[in-house]
């Protein structure tokens, strides 16, 4: 079983250690940018998943055959190739979401998320522990886009409202800002120290 | 031919033929992804249409000229008939600059352009909760059965309250209307 | 085309739509190269010059080789390639030419290309479907949105090295907490701009 265990251990490290948001700090501008609602911060992390995975697994498999000195721009053409796809997918099937996200679709091609995961991983490991890190990442990316979307669609708009389904509402007076890029700026800023705290105080307990 | 010759010769093929794949999924991908944006255009337009003129069946186009190489012609408005032929007014789409960027409203006006019947957002990309609330019900119904003469902000004097704080994206959706109306109005004499 | 006086436009890039404080583009160099002015200026002025030069190179490709052969898809792929590659032609040309500039900018230059404010200008421009004049006034314009906030920024964050701070909040959180005060202040105060 420990073979299991250790493909747990990769999978959940996307989730807390190397967090894409509060552990690696990779890909700022779209979890600021599009984080106006939960909604969009769900699409935002699926598009997003669907080129991580795909370009780990793609930079996995050609990890032998790609040169040491031209890896950089082949990583490059296959993420582009990835993010292209999604882009037509999304134009194509979820038309409102498309037009929710904007020029942030076409800007996963640069998120730092991506090719620093197939420089630093895929580029490194056979498909399949490639591919659990992509899916750990993606889960990762997802948790912190929603929590940040329902952060900031709550308090900016006094409800959650999801594909249409009314979640949840707070009898409070909306807080505009928050939906406001100040208010991006202002859930990150609280996020990160509340995880720096928690850092802080796991290093003083000795581990 | 030396090694180092044979690697670059090598490294240029990799290159090239990764560039080739790549280049051909995008074809592959490309072709029915944009069949589907153009149905989705198509029904995005003829709901709309339904919407906001319930009474009327069918939809005659008034065309222009000649706007692409797959010779589609720009519409100008649309007559709208009921189920027995007699016209009941016209309908239109019209692209207003709002706070952030181009609104796209669809309008339908009655016979004797005494009345709006409806109004609903095509696209848009105003702020969320405050400008983007035009695509909401509440503020839809404002524009229902509502007269001509009443198609202005209430601060203006007219009938239509604005969306709060979003009083740009909330005139620009008004300015849209009436300037379309005057130009059908102009159209049909 | 679409009608837009280029003021408004200038105006857009430079305030309105600041690239780093309104639509959050290029965060990743806004909180970590604004540690002191002088890199912050160094990379400023690095992301001027390739926001202009990509948003000039971009639209001739865009309108004179992909557009009348069809290959729109492409257009994000070829963009991506561009920019990469005029990095290195500017990084070169730099070094050769004008070795004190490289001194200064050099080391800033090869981050830019993963920038995506530059790819973002790239972009917006496709999108909004400028014309050459106005694609160029909007990316030098963004370009000098982009260094008032990182000179503004890091002017800020030098004096604030002397403040006490609790230690969680030291670092990125502290950027981020000056960057809300900072965008409340873009958000509201250019709306005043006649346009």
């Amino acid at each position: 079983m420990a073979d299991s265990m250790k493909v747990w251990s990769e999978f959940i490290r996307g989730i807390t250690k190397d967090n894409p948001i509060f552990g690696l700090v990779l890909g700022l501008c779209p979890t600021l940018a599009v984080t106006t609602s939960v909604e969009n911060g769900i699409g935002m992390a699926a598009g997003t998943a669907f080129v991580l995975i795909g370009s780990n697994v793609m930079v996995s498999a050609l990890r032998k055959q790609i040169p040491a000195s031209v890896r950089l721009p082949i990583f490059i053409i296959i993420i582009a190739t990835f993010v292209s796809i999604v882009d037509m997918l999304m134009e194509a099937f979820t038309p409102p979401l498309y037009a929710a996200l904007g020029v942030f679709i076409p800007l996963i091609v640069v998120n730092c998320i991506i090719i620093g995961r197939a420089e630093a991983y895929a580029n490194k490991n056979n498909v399949f522990y490639s591919l659990i890190d992509a899916l750990g990442e993606s889960a990762g990316f997802l948790l912190v886009l929603m929590l940040i979307g329902g952060i900031r669609e709550i308090l900016g708009t006094g409800k959650i409202v999801v594909f249409g389904h009314h979640l949840l509402s707070v009898p409070i007076e909306p807080a505009t800002v928050m939906i406001m890029p100040p208010g991006a700026f202002l859930t990150i800023a609280i996020l990160m120290a509340i995880v720096n705290h928690r850092k802080a105080r796991k290093l003083a307990r000795g581990g | 031919m030396t090694d180092s010759n044979k690697e670059v010769i090598m490294i240029i093929a990799k290159l090239v033929i990764i560039s080739i794949v790549a280049s051909a999924l995008l074809g592959i991908t490309y072709v029915p992804t944009q069949k589907q944006v153009k149905i989705n255009y198509e029904l995005a337009r003829q709901d709309a249409l339904k919407e906001i003129m319930p009474l009327a069946v069918n939809f005659e186009a008034v065309e222009g000229g000649i706007i692409n190489d797959e010779g589609d012609r720009e519409i100008y408005y649309y007559r709208a008939f009921d189920a027995s032929g007699n016209p009941v007014g016209y309908a239109f789409f019209r692209k207003q600059v709002g706070a952030q960027g181009m609104i796209e409203v669809a309008g339908g006006v009655d016979a004797k352009f005494e009345t709006l019947t409806g109004m609903t957002v095509m696209s848009h990309s105003e702020t969320p909760g405050l400008g983007a609330m035009i695509v909401t019900p509440d503020f839809k119904n404002k524009f229902v059965n509502i007269a001509i003469a009443d198609l202005s902000l209430s601060s203006a004097g007219g009938k239509i309250d604005s969306i709060t704080s979003a009083t740009i994206s909330s005139q620009a959706v008004v300015d849209a209307l009436n300037a379309k109306i005057e130009e059908v109005k102009d159209a049909e004499g | 085309m679409v009608e837009k006086a280029l003021f408004t436009i200038l105006m857009e890039g430079l305030f309105i739509k600041n690239f780093l404080l309104i639509q959050f583009l290029g965060l990743c160099s806004f909180v970590g190269v604004t540690k002191d002015t002088k890199s912050a200026a160094g990379m400023s002025g690095a992301v001027v010059f390739v926001m202009a030069l990509s948003a000039t190179v971009s639209y001739l490709l865009f309108t004179y080789i992909l557009v009348p052969l069809k290959l729109e898809y492409l257009a994000l792929i070829s963009f991506i390639v561009v920019i990469a590659a005029l990095v290195q032609l500017v990084e070169f040309v730099v070094r050769k030419n004008v070795p004190s500039l490289y001194r200064s900018l050099g080391i800033y230059l090869p981050l830019i290309s993963t920038n995506c404010a530059v790819l973002g200008v790239v972009l917006l421009n496709v999108m909004a479907d400028y014309s050459f004049s106005q694609s160029i006034v909007f990316g030098i314009s963004a370009g000098l949105g982009y260094t008032i906030v990182m000179l503004m920024m890091s002017a800020i964050r030098e004096r604030l090295t002397l403040v006490n701070v609790p230690s969680a909040v030291q670092g990125l959180p502290h950027a981020f907490f000056i960057a809300t005060l900072l965008s409340m202040a873009f958000v509201n105060y250019f709306r005043v701009i006649p346009i």
